[in-house]
Parts: structure tokens; C-alpha cells; sequence
């Protein structure tokens, strides 16, 4: 194995070894908590109970995988593994302690593949598909844009480049349609990505940097080949990969990769605001939001920083700081509060705060039950809300809620936002 | 090493999916070890248990305490896991990670809420706004678990006026050592939770006094707690983590910040306001509280705290900022009444009224500590001492004096006389000093801070006849106790080995902890003269 230059799990032993076991990283922020209900934002803690399922648990293994005393046996793969990668635990250490208990945990995952542990059966299964088929779920490679409608009115100067994601491609074919009925109805010219491939998410989240990279090095020479530098998606997953991962994995920041991704959200609710779109079809129905973590607390531009660190942790030279408080938070709610008709509740779990669909981090395709545990306790707060609909901005959150709500027998319906504006836009949004 | 078969009858108790003898699982209990250096207790004893139990119930944790005692196997409870007596400290020993056990019931006609060990300040505290009531959150932060914190400490800028902790506690369900169950105060009678005595002798003493047994006198499994009338207006919280705070109702929550002449004078305004039975919180800022409220990461404040080391050291000696927070807890109109008796006081010292935001990110829902560990990059231990007001004066400046012979290692803090306040209004006065060590010392530092924690600041606390309040976990019994007695501390002994004549619970208990911990540091055990 040859060294890592970057994303080594040595990088950030600091940030291993600095946790005191304040907690910050397992409850919701204290000036958000709304009383002995749902004190907890983090999945894995919620479903295993024991403290090695939390970054300060986890944090002590790796350091013990670091110093070598100890082995890696099974249970450690599972406790590495059965974290969503969901960032709570990031979010809620900003505000004590400051450290970045994810990269310990993502680089975690990359130093067990580097040496020799394989991720759980699930997991690899899928990125395993993803390096046959270029998605993540078998389909064939060709029948990607099948989803698209006849009358898609691309543009032939495009002002950006439609990038679909695997869920929409092939499963949640309406997400995909109406994306781009908000972009024709706010008349920007789009087209499709050209030959677009899995962006690479699962197999970050695996651990296996080395194909990650080369994941990633596909769709964007794709894209340099295309000429445009624009990017729009309504995936979350998509998204956060594409702004925060690529960067990551290349060892660069954000605004240096040469090109600028958008959440359909961002770029709505833009347009919203500017008077361009204008919901005006009524949709009657209660809703709340249920924040993804990938749109939210994870998109945060990435920041490279390589240097040393002095007495009480002062660096050199000074680190720019990521602490999750930039991310797509407010765009999805001013977008449905501009929806004529819909009533919005706030969940209690919210924002940075909220707690994670249960899908992240490859714990969908890994350990299934636990996701679905983790989906249906949301699926409660939900009904606290009084809300007859839950919206999100990511497919793979709406697919894990609306898999729990079938299993579950529960009423309520799942959305992606963009069906829910498309409705309000054009009438035609699918509901 | 545990027998199979002890496993086997203690997985009974709580089903396979709530015990564990994983490495992995386990090591997530130690405190020590080879993470960053946070204190002397948990250097020196914090050790992995064999086992972690996740009891659900009282029943389940008397089943298992009766196991242990019945093989004699040590134990020690964990609810939140902050302070280092949650770490066992020996080998072969049980872990118990209370947090399953999240009982919670409000009772707001009569201003109490009954609480399991699952349930932390920051749940108690909302739940109590929701019904028009408040208590105070500890230092330690409101993820501090409120049956452990209530039992051993319990103390906050709001303690002016909600009081200490042990008057604080209306009732308790408390397993003892040998595993009997004992109920006192209001959860024994069944009556609803307006007393904490008990019908005969108060059992709260022995279960709590000053500081608590931490562990070592049993678990506590369910606590009745006081809480206190608030007002109807809703605190709003705004901001994205880690820039979070309420907003004040202006009319009924107000700060007020004063500068005084001087720190006699600062006293004295204290004490009138205590006095006038006025305020909710009323505590002198340190100075370089400001500074860090001034950084947005740790880099920032270390420029601006250490720059013009001399101007700091006068800036320091000279100012005396007074905090206070008042309520109007019955109307509006309390509030101007509270504020007109607090400026007839302040004008009547000579101090004057500055200005200050109405938000609070770290006293109503929070946790000093924690923030000040992120913003300094440091670990944040204190030292302190609990007494009169003037006691406290007194005690940080020797604090100071001492703490300059430290420094470095420890953070300068320009020779700051520590955060003193009230308590009661004004029936008790506590020092908070506070200790900034660097996380990764070299071991000569290390060394030279342990001598700091564990030898030299205890002694000044005995040597000047004071009353310490961490210390007493980790000052010698034999050495303090007198302090406290005279006999104090033969007679805690008495009633520890009447109780646990084994010494099972949660070892090495609090009177002998200090030995224990000198013992095991040869550097340290080289230096004691007792």
C-alpha cells in the first residue's frame, strides 16, 4: 500500500485523540431542544444504545487501530460501518470542541480498506455493480436517459448541465421530470449530462478512495470535455459529492474546481425570490420538511488544509473552518412557504440538527434494518408534526421514508420537493 | 477475569442485546488512556471495565448490583459520562451505561419533574419552559445527565437563585451497595413531590451532603427534582450551530453588565443585590470570558488574550465586571421594579451600566465549559472552593498566586482571581477557577500540572480552612476532613463501610480517591507528605 498524501486516518488523530466525551456530538444543539422527546441526533446511538456507536466511541477505535493494539475483527467492521456518515455528530462537536469527528470516521473507513478489511456484503455489492455498470443498480448504462420525456425542450447553448443521479435515472423517474419542468418554467437553458455515470457516493463511503477518485476523474473529464462549468442536480447525494467529495478526494477546495454545482433548491428558491417563478397552482395539503444531510449540514465547501498545529491546537497556517452552518438549509423552506395552499410545519429535529433519513453512509445497503429502524422513528416525529406529507430534497431519503411507510402501514405520503413545486408551478408535478 | 457463567446470569437480567464484552464496545468507557490529557482522576484510574451493561429498568439494575455483589465484582454507573468517577478504575469491573433509563414526568402544578438517569439537563430544561418553569444547568453543560450532576454537583449562574442541589432533590429511588432498594423524600411516601426530608431523618445527607458519593454509595435510579416558576414568554431560539442563542422577551429577561470601581466595591453591589432579594443570576465576568466572546476559533482568541501581555495583567487587576440577569417572573412589571432597585444599588456603589446584548448562548439552555474548551483549544479543569462570597475573594487570589508558579504550562490568564458568584441569594459564595491545559503536554508538563491539581491547590484549600467542592474529590480526606468536622471524614468512612462493607461500589470511592490516584503516579507519590 503506498501512503496516503491525503485523507489519512493520521491526519486526523487530533481531532481522535481531542474529544473529551462532552456529548455535544450525540444530542441536539441544547438551544433547539424541545423537551425529554428526540434529545438524540445521532442513528447509530439511537439503534445500538452502547457509546462505541458514536464518534467519541468510534474515535477510540481507530485510535487503537492507529497505535496497532488491536485487531480488526468483525465487530469493529460493523461498528465503523453502522454510522451513516450522516455529520450530527460534526455539527454537534463545532459548537463544543471544534473538532471534525466525520473525517475521522470517513478516513477510518478508508485506512480499513487500505489495509486489507473489506466493507460490509451490502456495501460492497453495490460498489461493486457500480464499477460493471456505471449505477448503482445493475441497470444498463444505455437506458440511463430513458426517463426523459419527449418533449424536453433542451437548450443548445445550455446555461448549465442537467446531472440526474442514479435513484432518478432509473427509480424515481418523476424527480428527474420534474426537475425539468422547474427549469423550463424558469426558462433556463439546460441539457442533459452527456454520458453521465454513478457519481461515486457509495464507493467514497465504502472507503475505497482509490476507486472513488477514479469515479470521480470520469464524470469530470466528462464535463471539461462538454465545455460548460455548470452543474445542476436534484440529488442531494449528487450534489454533496460533486461539491464537497470530488474536491475532497483531488485535495483542492470547492471554488478551485472549475466548475460550479447547484441544488435545484438553491436555484429555485433563487428564482422565487426574484419574481421569475411564480407557484400559483394551489397545493392543499400540510407538510413538513425533513432536511437531508447531504443538502444540509455536509455541503459546506470543502477546505483543504495541510500544516501543523501548535499549542492548544493553533494552527499554522490558519485553518479556514468548515462547521456545517453554511449549508442548504433555508432555500426548501422558503421555496414550499411560497406554495399557495400548503401549510408548513417545522419538525422538531431540523437543520443541522435533524436526524438522518437512516440511508446514509451506505447503512441502507449494508444494514437494512437498521435504516428502516432509523426511517421509522423519523417517521414518528413526522406524525408529532400533524403534517399529512413529509418533503425532502433527496431521493434516497424520500425511497428510505416511503419504504418505511409501506412497511409500517403509516399514512403518510413522501414527496420530493420538486414534484411538490412542479405541481405549484405547472399543475403537473405528479402528486 | 469474569466467569462465563456470571456473563451468562447477567445477560439474563438485560438480554444479549444489552451487554457486551467487546474490546471495541468496552474501551469506549475508558477516559484515560492514550487521548488527550484531561484530568488527574481519569490519567491515573480510569480502566477498562470487562463488561457494559445497558440496564432498562430499576429492576434490572437491582438484579445486576445483586449479581455483583453476590461474586463480588466492582461497579460503577454511568449516565452521561462527564466526570471521571464514570470510569471505572480497577479491573474485572461492571460498567453500567444508565442511558436506556429515560423515566420523565412533569408534575407543573407542583413545580417538580421525576426523572431517570437517561435524562439530561437540556430535556429538563425545556420541558420545564413548556410549562412555565426553569431550573438552573450546569456548567458541565445541559447534555449532563441530571440525576448524576444533581447528586455531585448542580451548580450554575442560576443557582443564585434556585439554590444548591441538595435542597433541590424532593425525592429519590436509590439502590443501595448490597442492591436493596431505598425511597426518600416525596418518592416514598407516593405523595406528589413537595418534600425531600422523608418522615424521619433526612437520608439526603447521606446520599448527597456537599458533594455526593459519585457512585461509590450506590446508583440512584430515579430522582424527584424542584423546579422553579419562570414566565410565559417564549425564549426564541435562533442561528445555525455552532452560532446558536435565545432571544430574550426584553420585558420579562434582561442582562445587565456593570463596571465597578473596584472588586471590594463589585462585592459589596453583590451582596446588596442578594440582600434585596432581586435577580436571577449574580457573577463577576473574567475578563478573558470577553475576549473569547470577541474570537470566533481558537486561533483569534490565543492572538488577542496573549498580545500586550502587560496591558492584559492591568487590564485584568483593574476591571470588575459585574453580570446579572434579571426576570420578571410574575409580570412585566417585577422587571421594572428588579431593575429599579438594581440601579438604585449600582448608583448608590458608583458603578456604572453598560451595554450588552439580550441573548444568551450559555446560560438558560447551556453550558459554559464546553465553549470555553473550543474557543481556547484547551482542556478546561477547575479548582474551586464553595463558602462565603469573601472566602471566594480571598481563595482566588491564592489561586492565582499559586497557579503563576504553574504557568507555563497552564494558559496565562494574566493572573485572574477566578468567575466568582453568589449562591442563595447570597447565603453562599462559589469560585469557579479555572485551569487551561494544553491537550497534548509533553510528559514533564504533564507532571508539573498533575503536582498543580493534585498536591499544591488542594493544600492551599486545607491550609487556609476552606471549603472545597471538587477538591473534596480530589483532596485527602484525612487531610481536609478536619475542614469539615472536625471528624468529618471518619464518620463519611463509617457510614461508606456500614453500606458497602466490600467496597464494591464504584471503588475507590470518594474519600479515598486522592491516595488512590498519587499512588498510581510515581511522581506524584514521591511528592506527598501525608
Amino acid at each position: 500500500m503506498t501512503e496516503r498524501t491525503n485523507l489519512s486516518l493520521e491526519d486526523y488523530r487530533w481531532d481522535a485523540q481531542g474529544c473529551c466525551g462532552c456529548r455535544g456530538c450525540i444530542y441536539v444543539d441544547y438551544v433547539f431542544c424541545e423537551g425529554a422527546k428526540n434529545p438524540f441526533r445521532c442513528p447509530s446511538l439511537i439503534r445500538y444504545n452502547f457509546d462505541v456507536y458514536t464518534a467519541l466511541g468510534r474515535g477510540k477505535v481507530a485510535l487503537r487501530m492507529l497505535n496497532k493494539q488491536g485487531e480488526f475483527t468483525d465487530s469493529t467492521r460493523d461498528i465503523l460501518y453502522k454510522c451513516n456518515l450522516c455529520g450530527a455528530c460534526d455539527a454537534g462537536c463545532k459548537r463544543n470542541l471544534d473538532l471534525d469527528p466525520l473525517m475521522v470516521m470517513e478516513t477510518f473507513r478508508i485506512w480499513a480498506i487500505d489495509n486489507g478489511h473489506e466493507p460490509p456484503e451490502g456495501l460492497k455489492k453495490v460498489t461493486d455493480t457500480i464499477a460493471e455498470s456505471e449505477n448503482r443498480y445493475g441497470a444498463p448504462h444505455d437506458k440511463r436517459a430513458d426517463w426523459l420525456p419527449a418533449d424536453a425542450k433542451f437548450s443548445e447553448n445550455p446555461e448549465m448541465l442537467y446531472f440526474v443521479g442514479c435513484n432518478s435515472s432509473y427509480k424515481n423517474k418523476a424527480i428527474a421530470e420534474a426537475t425539468i419542468g422547474i427549469l423550463e418554467a424558469a426558462n433556463i437553458g439546460y441539457a442533459l449530462f452527456p454520458d453521465e455515470k454513478c457519481c461515486g457516493n457509495p464507493i467514497y463511503v465504502s472507503g475505497a478512495l482509490d476507486a472513488a477518485i477514479e469515479q470521480a476523474q470520469k464524470n469530470i473529464d466528462t464535463l471539461k470535455a462538454s465545455g460548460a462549468d455548470t452543474i445542476v442536480t436534484s440529488c442531494a447525494e449528487c450534489y454533496k459529492t460533486w461539491k464537497v467529495d470530488y474536491p475532497k478526494i483531488m485535495d483542492k477546495r470547492t471554488d478551485e474546481m472549475g466548475y460550479k454545482i447547484i441544488h435545484i433548491t438553491e436555484l429555485a428558491a433563487e428564482k422565487i425570490e426574484d419574481g421569475t417563478l411564480k407557484p400559483s397552482h394551489e397545493v392543499p395539503m400540510t407538510v413538513t420538511y425533513h432536511d437531508s444531510c447531504n443538502l444540509a449540514r455536509l455541503s459546506d465547501n470543502w477546505i483543504p488544509w495541510h500544516g501543523t498545529r501548535g499549542r492548544f491546537g493553533c494552527t499554522e497556517p490558519i485553518k479556514e473552518y468548515r462547521r456545517c452552518d453554511t449549508g442548504v438549509y433555508k432555500q426548501p423552506r422558503a421555496i414550499l412557504k411560497s406554495i399557495p395552499g400548503l401549510k408548513f410545519k417545522e419538525i422538531s429535529r431540523k437543520k443541522e440538527n435533524a436526524l438522518c433519513c437512516g440511508a446514509g453512509g451506505g447503512v441502507a445497503d449494508a444494514y437494512p434494518d437498521f435504516a428502516q429502524d432509523t426511517a421509522n422513528d423519523r417517521l414518528n416525529e413526522i406524525a408529532d408534526t400533524g403534517a399529512e406529507a413529509v418533503v425532502s430534497a433527496c431521493p434516497y431519503c424520500v425511497d428510505n421514508l416511503s419504504e418505511a411507510v409501506k412497511d409500517g402501514g403509516k399514512s403518510v405520503k413522501t414527496y420530493d420537493i420538486t414534484q411538490i413545486l412542479c405541481e405549484a408551478l405547472t399543475g403537473k408535478g405528479g402528486l | 477475569m469474569i466467569s462465563k457463567e456470571i456473563y451468562k446470569e447477567l445477560e439474563e437480567i438485560v438480554g444479549p442485546d444489552n451487554i457486551s464484552q467487546d474490546r471495541d464496545v468496552c474501551q469506549a468507557y475508558v477516559m484515560g488512556g492514550d487521548r488527550a490529557w484531561h484530568n488527574t482522576d481519569a490519567k491515573a484510574l480510569s480502566t477498562i471495565p470487562e463488561i457494559v451493561l445497558l440496564p432498562g429498568s430499576t429492576e434490572e439494575v437491582q438484579k445486576i448490583v445483586k449479581v455483583a455483589c453476590k461474586h463480588k465484582i466492582t461497579y460503577t454507573p454511568s449516565s452521561t459520562f462527564w466526570f471521571p468517577t464514570a470510569s471505572p478504575s480497577n479491573e474485572d469491573a461492571l460498567l453500567l451505561d444508565l442511558k436506556r433509563m429515560k423515566h420523565f414526568e412533569i408534575d407543573a402544578k407542583n413545580m417538580n419533574a421525576t426523572v431517570g438517569p437517561g435524562i439530561n439537563f437540556g430535556q429538563l430544561q425545556a420541558e420545564a419552559m413548556n410549562n412555565g418553569l426553569y431550573t438552573m444547568v450546569p456548567g458541565g453543560g445541559s447534555q449532563v445527565g441530571v440525576i448524576a450532576n444533581t447528586l455531585i454537583w448542580g451548580y450554575s449562574p442560576l443557582t443564585y437563585r434556585t439554590g444548591l442541589a441538595n435542597r433541590r432533590i424532593m425525592g429519590a429511588e436509590w439502590i443501595l451497595p448490597d442492591g436493596e432498594i431505598v425511597q426518600i423524600g416525596s418518592l416514598a411516601s407516593g405523595e406528589d413531590g413537595f418534600w425531600g426530608e422523608g418522615i424521619g431523618p433526612d437520608l439526603r445527607g447521606i446520599l448527597r451532603g456537599s458533594i455526593g458519593w459519585h457512585g461509590s454509595m450506590g446508583i440512584v435510579t430515579k430522582m424527584t427534582v424542584k423546579l422553579f416558576p419562570f414566565h410565559e414568554e417564549k425564549l426564541v431560539p435562533v442561528g445555525t450551530t455552532p452560532w446558536t442563542f435565545f432571544l430574550f422577551p426584553e420585558e420579562r429577561m434582561k442582562w445587565y453588565n456593570f463596571t465597578c470601581p473596584d472588586k471590594k466595591t463589585m462585592v459589596d453591589f453583590m451582596y446588596d443585590i442578594g440582600h434585596c432579594e432581586i435577580g436571577a443570576a449574580n457573577t463577576r465576568v473574567p475578563i478573558s470570558w470577553r475576549y473569547m466572546a470577541r474570537a470566533r476559533d481558537k486561533e483569534k482568541f490565543h492572538e488577542i488574550w496573549m498580545e500586550d501581555r502587560e496591558q492584559k495583567r492591568k487590564e485584568v487587576a483593574e476591571t470588575a465586571i459585574l453580570r446579572v440577569m434579571l426576570i420578571g417572573y410574575t409580570s412585566r412589571k417585577q422587571l421594572q421594579y428588579e431593575e429599579k432597585v438594581l440601579m438604585q444599588i449600582a448608583e448608590n456603589h458608583g458603578c456604572e451600566h453598560r451595554r450588552t446584548r439580550q441573548v444568551d448562548g450559555s446560560w438558560m439552555q447551556s453550558c459554559d465549559a464546553v465553549t470555553m474548551w473550543w474557543l481556547t483549544g484547551a482542556n478546561m479543569s477547575v479548582t474551586g472552593q464553595l463558602d462565603s462570597l469573601d472566602c471566594s475573594v480571598k481563595m482566588g487570589e491564592k489561586f492565582a498566586d499559586l497557579k503563576e508558579k504553574y504557568t507555563p504550562p497552564l494558559m496565562d490568564d494574566h493572573h485572574d482571581p477566578g468567575w466568582f458568584q453568589l449562591n442563595d441569594f447570597g447565603h453562599n459564595g462559589y469560585l469557579e477557577f479555572m485551569n487551561y491545559a494544553e491537550p497534548y503536554e509533553t510528559e514533564e508538563n504533564v507532571e508539573k500540572i498533575l503536582d498543580y491539581y493534585a498536591i499544591a491547590g488542594p493544600k492551599i484549600v486545607i491550609d487556609a480552612g476552606a471549603l472545597s467542592f471538587f477538591n473534596q474529590a480530589i483532596s485527602p480526606a484525612s487531610l481536609d476532613g478536619p475542614n469539615y468536622g472536625p471528624n468529618f471524614h471518619l464518620y463519611a468512612k463509617k457510614v461508606k463501610d456500614a453500606f458497602d462493607p466490600e467496597g464494591l461500589a464504584n471503588p475507590p470511592g470518594i474519600l479515598d480517591r486522592i491516595d488512590t490516584v498519587i499512588d498510581r503516579i510515581p511522581v506524584l507519590k514521591a511528592k506527598k507528605d501525608w
